[in-house]
């Protein structure tokens, strides 16, 4: 009860530091809110482009119906298949002729139809890598009735490569911005704790253990922490309300977002008055002790 | 109650704030430390309520020792003691009962026994029909009775006191003096730091000298003022 008296206390009586430190909380957070926006968006780009990536096994002509079904059984029998889907030959056609569009014409002119039937293999996510996709094909490759097989390697390795460097990138500018966040924040703490080192110092004095000394700062923290939490969630929401209609589906926001900007928050404060009233505590200003006490 | 055994302080490389220091100080004394300043006394104060640890020697106060205390340990000791100062350390924000009352909120008092803990300890330094103004309304004497009401609130079995004079004006010094020694005579130990050598020096109570860090006397005998002089 003491505790949260306190805290309030300290938020009403030092408002204008409050304040500064619930700004610093809020622009930290609205940065780390986008770049979570972005983080998301980046997977969501990742994985359209990976669903693309797939398998595609050509028949030979002169295959049964009993060996295509065979075949077929095979293939789905793989590891890290997901699907298999069969393209007869008249398929494959009708997608030639649909591609063509206003050139279709030019098929008119075939006496036979020249395209192979052929099996889709979609696979896993976790299949999808170079590494995976060279061993099934080799697999597949290998099978009788399967005359050629593509999976656009050279593509795959590209993107592979573009993917591990950008979740590198994010993940080192998620790194730097969750790093500054706390280092501006436990500075700016720092500032209000430093205004009431006495009552700290007076409280150490009165036998007051270092849990009761930190926990209102803490509870403070973490009530700034919240609020600016919840304030940059809620603009951020607006921003991308403002914006949704010209960036279509590209850009997707989600509610776990909003909760971990929230519980982001709370850390900060957390952490921030943790890290600044701890610099207050046994340590009397200009005096080096020989030991600690 | 207290034992200092052959204890130095060193801040610094050939600094000391105390040298080869030890002393006993019994339940229920009053005790001036003396001299002049930097000599030693809030180093020698500081040991008590171990605000500081000795480079060598033992402190032990009340069953604590200074080599085998934990950092969870040391509240507990505090709660046992009461520690005033020349700037009083009063909260500007809060009245005097909050300022008195902050020293059992802070360690779970039950709210009950604070109102009435603070009112009667109020009483005791004479500052009840000033509960509820602020510091700043405050004389510097009425202050430092805050402090000492604060410190009193926990009943203490020591009074630690360090210049508590220092602030304030002849009158008040009178005043604070004779509270000290009421307290006293109601059984708190009290240990006053002051370099103020023409208050004590033919005081009846026990008297410890310090220069550079070094006990010079340790007397109830009346002190010379020349003792700071011939010894360097």
């Amino acid at each position: 009860m003491f505790i949260l008296k306190e805290a309030f206390r300290g938020l009403s009586k030092n408002k204008l530091m409050a304040f500064v430190t619930f700004g610093v909380m809020f622009f930290s957070l609205f940065i780390f809110g986008l770049f979570l926006i972005s983080t998301v968006n980046l997977f969501l780009l990742i994985r359209k482009a990976e669903e693309k990536v797939e398998i595609t096994a050509f028949l030979k002509d002169n295959l049964t119906n009993e060996n295509i079904s065979a075949l077929k059984q095979n293939l789905s029998s793989l590891v890290g298949v997901k699907e298999v889907i069969f393209i007869s030959k008249q398929q494959a056609l009708e997608q030639f002729r649909e591609d063509l569009g206003d050139n279709s014409d030019l098929l008119e002119a075939l006496e036979s139809n020249p395209l192979p039937a052929s099996f889709d293999v979609i696979l896993y996510e976790s299949y999808k890598d170079p590494k995976n996709l060279q061993e099934l094909a080799v697999k597949i490759d290998a099978m009788p009735g399967i005359e050629e097989i593509k999976y656009g390697k050279e593509w795959v390795e590209i993107l592979d490569k573009v993917v591990k460097i950008l979740v590198g990138v994010d993940l080192i500018l998620g790194l730097i911005i969750s790093l500054s966040s706390i280092f501006v924040v436990a500075n700016t703490i720092k500032l209000t704790v430093f205004a009431r080192r006495n009552q700290i110092e007076i409280m150490e004095l009165v036998g007051a253990t270092h849990k009761f000394i930190v926990s209102p700062f803490l509870v403070e923290g973490i009530i700034e922490g919240i609020l600016a939490g919840a304030v940059a969630s809620g603009l951020l929401f607006g921003v991308y309300n403002l914006f949704a209609s010209r960036l279509g589906d590209f850009v997707q926001i989600t509610r776990e977002l909003f909760i971990i900007v929230l519980v982001f928050g709370t850390l900060l404060g957390y952490i921030g008055s943790h890290i600044s009233v701890k610099k207050f505590l046994h340590a009397p200003i200009g005096v080096q002790l020989p030991k600690g006490r | 109650m207290i034992q200092i055994y052959d204890t130095d302080v060193i801040f610094a490389k050939q600094w000391y704030g105390l040298k080869n220091v030890s002393l006993k100080i019994d339940k229920g004394e009053f005790i001036f430390v003396t001299g002049p300043s930097g000599c030693g006394k809030t180093t020698l104060l500081r040991l008590i309520y171990m605000d500081l640890f000795p480079t060598n020697g033992e402190v032990i106060v009340s069953g604590f020792h200074s080599s085998s205390i934990k950092t969870k340990e040391i509240p507990l000791l505090r709660r046992k003691l009461g520690v005033i100062f020349q700037d009083f350390k009063l909260l500007q924000d809060r009245d005097i009962f909050d300022n008195v009352s902050f020293a059992l909120q802070v360690t779970s008092t039950p709210r009950k026994l604070i109102k009435e803990k603070v009112l009667k300890t109020l009483a005791d330094v004479g500052l009840s029909h000033k509960r509820d103004s602020f510091p700043y309304q405050l004389s510097g004497g009425e202050q430092q009775r805050v402090a000492i009401a604060r410190a009193l609130v926990r009943e203490p079995f020591i009074l630690i006191a360090d210049e508590p004079t220092g602030n304030v004006d002849p009158e008040s010094t009178k005043n604070i003096l004779n509270l000290l020694k009421d307290i006293n005579a109601s059984g708190t130990a009290v240990i006053m730091a002051t370099h103020e050598l023409g208050m004590v020096k033919r005081s009846p109570y026990r008297k410890i000298a310090l220069k550079s860090g070094e006990v010079i006397e340790d007397t109830k005998e009346n002190l010379k003022e020349e003792i700071f002089l011939d010894k360097l």
